[in-house]
Formats: C-alpha cells, structure tokens, sequence
C-alpha cells in the first residue's frame, strides 16, 4: 500500500462515517458553560501575573509582548516539596486585577498549576535554586517544538492540559505547559542561579 | 472581541468543520459515541480560548489538536469498545464495501495511537510532514518515521489478501 492509495482508503471509509447532525447550539451552550465555569475558577483565586517579586506570569497576551515575557524569581534551595508549597503559597496571593476584558482574563486555574506542579515535583529531584515562569503567545513561538544541542527533550503528561514538553540538561529542567491555547514556560535549576542557558524561552543572564 | 461577534463565529466555524471534526474523533477512537463526546469536548475548549486562536488565525489547528489530545486523555480506554456493530451499521452508506471497511478498521486499530493519530493527520487532514509535527509537537523526522511504521503494520493488515487475489 503507497501512502496515495492509504490517503484514497481513509477518506473513503470517513466519508462513510455518519456523523450526527449539526448541533451548533449545543456546542455554543456548552462553550458558554465551560467559560462561566471557567471565569468562576479565576474569581475564586486564579492568577493573572504569577509569583510574586517580579515574577514571571503573564497573562496579558498583548501583541507586542516577546514571545515569552517573565523575569525570573528565586526560591529557596529546598527538597521538592517546598517547590509545591511555594507554588501554592504564591498563588494564593495572586488576584486578577483585570478582568474588565475577557482576552486578559488569566491564562490558567489554581488546579491547573497544580497538577502542573504535580509533573514539576514528579520529575525533578534534588535541591531546586531558581524557579522562573513564562508565557508564550503559542506554542511554536514558545521554541518548545525544538531541541537544541545538548539538551534531552521529551514529550510531558501533564493532568488537564493540552500538550507539555520537558527539556533537561544537567541541573537545569524546563517544562512547556499549554493549556486552552495559552502556553507556560516553567524553568528550574538546581543551582541556585539563574541558568546560563535554556532550551526555551530566550531566558538569559 | 464581544459575546455576540464571538458566537457568531464560533457557530459558523462549528457549522463548517463539525463533521470533519467527528469523522477525525471517530477514525481515531472508532467509536462514534465516544467521537461525539471527544468533539464536544474540544469544541468547548474551543470556545473559551476562541479570542485568543481566533487572533492567531489558528482556529483549524487549535480544534484538532484539541480533538486530538481529548482522544489521547481518553486513550486508557483504547479500542475496547470494538466497533463491529457499528460497522455492521452503517455498511450501506460506507463507499468501501463491508469488507474493505471492516480490513482497514482492523488494520487501524491494530497502530498504536501515536501512529494512527499520524495516520489521520496526514491521510485525512492532508497535512504536510511539518505541519504534522507542529500539531502533536513533535519533530518531522519522528512523523516520518512513524508514518512508514504505520504503513508497514497496514500492509501487513491490509496486502496479503490483495495478493492473494481476494477481494476485501
């Protein structure tokens, strides 16, 4: 079988397939739902600018913002749960300031960080130096789709979201998190520095 | 973007894209109930994020990547649900004959996911290599090197009954 003839096969047997009919307005009421939903999350504690002191998060996707914007924050060296408890410590503290337009609503749920810091504490080991977050405008333009020299890259499963990507070199670990088309960018280093170099995200001393 | 303009749009791209939308969930999951449940799930999503795709102009890629990683949430379930019933169902309307329909079924329940996802896009959605890539995040020489997997494990399905003059 040519990949011609595997094209011919499958689109015989979809245009087989019966599909239901349309049923536009259920997609829209459930659409609706989803976003109520969604928008009662954020008001009962969602972030729009992450971890405080400068940090990294934001959830202004503004045209002209570089594809990932974020100054990093430190954190303490500490075993991996103190990450979880310093992720979630922050994260209570964070209100959203603007909501006035839907488009700066947050980019992401307090139980989505979660489970993304579930994947952070399941992976990385050892003492954790340095802790920066991201925002991407998409995921092309967050590089995560790339693996450069001397990097180990690696798709992620990560609760909830839509695609996740490790990178990892020696001390240094990132994870690419996107979620309802928005894209997170977590950087950690062992060493309590900021990294000389990442995979993504162009963060550099 | 306000309530109105955004569902305006949504329901037009709905309207357009639903049915190929399902037929991508169904040839993945083959199951069309749980096809239906994997759509109305990524539509939902779609809608949420719609100002933000919208703006990106990647409304097509954003629906079936999202069809996609629905299906691959639900991938504990698999195949599990066989399909014979319903191919026994709607054998009349299929352009393959049963038994064609029913070889190509097999053979593509028999690739792993990461392969038939791969199949889909590339085969139904007639994406490039690269484009391929781009929606599950991989590289292209990981699409290519899965596309000719599939192909192999589908001629292997799908050849020796050509070959021995049978029709399937």
């Amino acid at each position: 079988m040519t990949e011609a003839q595997l094209t011919e096969q499958i689109h015989r047997l979809a245009e087989g397939l019966e599909a239901p009919p349309g049923d536009a307005d259920g997609d829209l009421v459930r659409g609706r739902a989803r976003l109520r939903r969604r928008r009662t999350t954020l008001a009962g504690g969602v972030l729009t600018v992450a971890l405080a002191g400068g940090l990294a998060w934001s959830a202004l996707d503004t045209d002209s913002a570089p594809p990932v914007a974020g100054e990093p924050a430190t954190i303490q060296p500490g075993a991996p749960a103190d990450l979880r408890d310093d992720l979630e410590a922050r994260v209570r503290e964070l209100a959203a300031p603007t909501r006035s337009r839907e488009d700066e609503l947050p980019a992401i749920t307090v139980r989505q960080l979660r489970w993304i810091t579930d994947a952070l504490v399941d992976r990385v080991s050892g003492p954790l130096g340095w802790l920066s977050v991201g925002t991407s405008d998409s995921w092309r333009a967050s590089g995560a789709e790339a693996c450069p020299r001397g990097w180990t890259c690696e798709d992620a499963q990560v609760r909830g979201a839509d695609r996740a990507r490790w990178a990892e070199a020696g001390t240094v670990h990132q994870l690419a998190v996107e979620v309802d088309g928005h894209v997170h960018l977590f950087t950690l280093n062992g060493a309590d520095e900021r990294p000389a170099e990442v995979a993504w995200g162009g963060t550099r001393p | 973007m306000g309530t109105r303009r955004r569902d305006a749009e949504f329901t037009e791209f709905v309207a357009s894209r639903r049915v190929r939308l399902h037929r991508t969930a169904y040839l993945l999951c083959g199951d069309p109930h749980r096809a239906e449940d994997i759509v109305q799930q990524a539509l939902a999503k779609l809608y949420v994020s719609w100002p933000r795709v919208r703006r990106a102009d990647s409304v097509d890629a954003y629906a079936r990547r999202s069809v996609l990683n629905a299906f691959l949430d639900d991938g504990a379930r698999g195949w599990r649900r066989e399909v014979v019933a319903e191919i026994q169902d709607r054998a009349q309307a299929d352009p393959l004959t049963h038994e064609d329909s029913d070889a190509l079924w097999q053979a593509l329940r028999e690739l792993p996911p990461g392969q038939r996802r791969v199949v889909v896009l590339r085969h139904y959605w007639g994406l490039s290599v690269e484009e391929t890539a781009a929606d599950l995040g991989v590289s292209p020489g990981t699409v290519k090197s899965q596309t000719s997997a599939a192909l192999a494990r589908l001629r292997d399905v799908l050849v020796p009954a050509d070959a021995t003059g049978d029709h399937r």
